[in-house]
């Protein structure tokens, strides 16, 4: 009886929760295989999505608020606020290391809410603090503009641009031979939208969770 | 007592703080820590070596203070109890953790790391999940369709763990409710070092002026007050930033309470600090669920009015950041039945917590039977002026200028005994043997 009520109590936590911002965008598809029905590479999912895994159906999400990452085999998956919920599947969740906390969840800055919008405007931001850290070497960008690559200026040495191309409204450095400099500050053009980033001094990998190393440029 | 029956046996640690009671039925009583020093042996036949579960495992079905209190009034309790319990163990035993490894060896300078681990259910159960905690907060967790996992099977999980030396503790939960006694590694960070500091995030509660006259406190709402304010000086010190929310009284409501629960699990992030302090009635209702009194709470309908321990633990237990409680809820009420007692045991909240399936460091202010006292002269109560006394430089033990949660364990264990001449007890249950600082102290203040 008591575990019954726990549950419960559980439940309607969780119900609150999620119909508090049920639509909103909470997490990004790192990978997907077999049937995993309308959802792809890279598309943003919002909280209440339902996704049918179909046979060999195989789902990476990464949270980006929270930074927790799962990989879901199988079942109906429920997208939640900072998790999904898995029913007659199998789920390893895993906490990676991403700046989620740098990204602001305002209505204010997209009907969709802002999971793409940064702490601080880009104005001279040479000297600025970046406005989100990455993780990894290589950055991965998302782009629903026009045009059709992202420039990555350094911006505490004097060195080359680098440029990426979209594809698809998305660019990932890991699937080229590019890579950025551990501790580096530098700023992401692609149109009119830009974003200042520094890549951790820690950071050694090439590739590694998406969460960890996404920069939104949709402004 | 009369036919020689045995009644009640106890063992006291030697270390004078840890003991357990338990009936022949195997109902217990045990001081913070307690649970883990006796415990069920179960033989797997002459092959095989023996499984071990301590009583902490039992929790729910055989921690039970009112059964042994009557063994202690010479009564054979077990035997009235036989309904309630579940007289085979068979049925209430968890997973095993068979095995567990580093891929590699414990010490490592990169924080992507592959755990190998084997478990095994116990006979006619399987596994729901298998979660990994870095410093009792969790990184990673495997759950749902695991039955192929669950006889022994050796199987691999790769995941991050934190850029500095940390403890790593594996736990398997059973389909029937049932977890496993942890498995632990102790990593051995060799990389480059985390310039960063945590962010510390506190809950401050305290309620004095409750509505009925009856449940009054003097100095509740000011504990709230003054452990934030000590807190907070540790801003751009211990903590890169503090960010405190206080609930004084009035605003201790138990929407604000729930809302500021929202709000450590929104903003607390992993590698920070998230601390909840409460301070006013802790109530345990019929069936021995713990509930915190808010200013708005009616002790004859805590369900509806009350902060359920439910609440409190899902809130915490969940949290990224590294999670603290500090509660200071024994105090007499005067209500509820029984003059001179507590109106809850936080004992049962301190050890659940502090299990390491849930991960939270508890600083309680008393044990079992105890009041938390406090006094016009101190103008907090005991343990608030400990922890404030601690906090500023006198729980830094080693002269190293910091104030560490084994540091304040000790220095709150003397003090409080000392302040209350003996009648209070604080309880501080700890997940981890890894410490670290809570508070740094400038050579200044330690003078």
């Amino acid at each position: 009886m008591k575990l019954v009520l726990f549950l419960c109590l559980l439940a309607l936590f969780a119900a609150a929760l999620t119909s508090a911002r049920a639509g909103e965008l909470v997490a990004i598809v790192e990978e997907s295989e077999g049937d995993t029905g309308d959802v792809q590479l890279f598309d943003m999912v919002e909280a209440g999505t339902v996704i049918t895994l179909g046979s060999g159906g195989r789902l990476v999400l990464g949270y980006l608020r929270s930074c927790w990452r799962e990989t879901i085999a199988g079942g109906v998956v429920t997208v939640g606020i900072e998790q999904s919920a898995v029913q007659r599947g199998r789920v390893f969740r895993e906490l990676v290391e991403c700046d989620g906390g740098s990204l602001i969840l305002s209505d204010a800055l997209s009907d969709k809410s802002g999971a793409m919008a940064y702490r601080a405007a880009p104005g001279d931001d040479s000297a600025a603090p970046p406005q989100v850290i990455l993780f990894s070497l290589t950055p991965a960008f998302r782009y629903s503009g026009a045009a059709t690559e992202v420039t990555v200026q350094r911006l505490d040495s004097a060195t080359p641009p680098i440029v990426v191309a979209l594809q698809g409204g998305a660019a990932d450095m890991a699937k080229t031979a590019l890579r950025l400099a551990p501790g580096g500050h530098y700023r992401a053009t692609a149109g009119e939208s830009q974003v200042t980033f520094a890549v951790d001094p820690l950071a050694e990998a090439e590739g590694g969770p998406l969460i960890g190393r996404i920069i939104f440029l949709d402004r | 007592m009369t036919d020689g029956t045995e009644l009640l046996a106890m063992f006291p640690h030697k270390d004078s703080a840890r003991w357990v009671a338990w009936t022949p039925a195997g109902h217990y009583l045990a001081s913070p820590g307690g649970d883990s020093l006796a415990g069920w042996h179960v033989n797997r036949g002459p092959d095989q070596a023996a499984d071990f579960f301590s009583v902490s495992r039992f929790r729910n079905v055989y921690y039970r203070p009112d059964i042994v209190r009557r063994a202690l009034d010479d009564e054979d309790a077990d035997a009235t109890e036989t309904q309630t319990a579940d007289g085979n163990i068979g049925n209430l035993l968890p997973p095993v953790i068979a095995s567990l490894a580093l891929t590699g060896g414990a010490e490592i300078s990169a924080p992507r790391v592959t755990l190998e681990l084997s478990v095994r259910a116990a006979v006619g159960d399987t596994l729901r999940a298998v979660q990994v905690r870095a410093d009792g907060r969790p990184i990673a967790m495997l759950e749902g369709d695991l039955a192929d996992l669950a006889s022994g099977t050796t199987f691999e999980m790769a995941l991050t763990v934190p850029r500095h030396d940390s403890e790593i503790t594996v736990v398997a939960e059973g389909t029937r409710g049932t977890v496993s006694e942890a498995a632990r590694l102790n990593l051995r960070w060799s990389g480059g070092a985390e310039d960063k500091r945590p962010d510390l995030y506190l809950l401050a509660a305290g309620v004095s002026n409750y509505a009925a006259e009856e449940l009054r406190l003097s100095f509740a709402h000011k504990d709230a007050r003054d452990f934030a304010a000590i807190l907070s000086g540790q801003d751009g010190r211990a903590y890169g930033e503090v960010h405190v929310r206080i609930l004084s009284d009035a605003e201790a409501s138990g929407a604000a309470l729930r809302d500021g629960l929202a709000w450590l699990t929104r903003e607390a992030r992993a590698g920070d600090f998230a601390a909840l302090f409460l301070a006013g009635h802790g109530v345990d209702d019929a069936s021995g669920r713990y509930f915190f009194l808010p200013h708005d709470g009616d002790p004859a309908h805590l369900a509806e009015t009350a902060l359920a321990y439910d609440e409190i633990k899902q809130a915490l237990t969940s949290l990224a950041a590294r999670s603290l409680l500090f509660v200071d809820t024994c105090r007499a009420g005067g209500i509820w039945g029984r003059p001179g007692e507590p109106s809850s045991d936080v004992v049962r909240v301190v050890n659940d917590l502090s299990s390491p399936e849930n991960g939270v460091i508890v600083f309680a202010s008393s044990t079992h039977a105890q009041l938390s006292l406090e006094n016009a002269d101190w103008e907090n109560g005991a343990f608030t002026e400990a922890l404030l006394e601690g906090l500023s430089g006198r729980a830094d033990l080693f002269g190293d200028g910091e104030v560490t949660v084994s540091t304040l364990d000790a220095y709150i264990s003397r003090r409080i005994k000392k302040l209350t001449a003996g009648r209070q007890t604080p309880a501080v249950g700890k997940p981890v043997e890894a410490d670290f600082p809570l508070a740094l102290i400038s050579a200044d203040a330690a003078d």
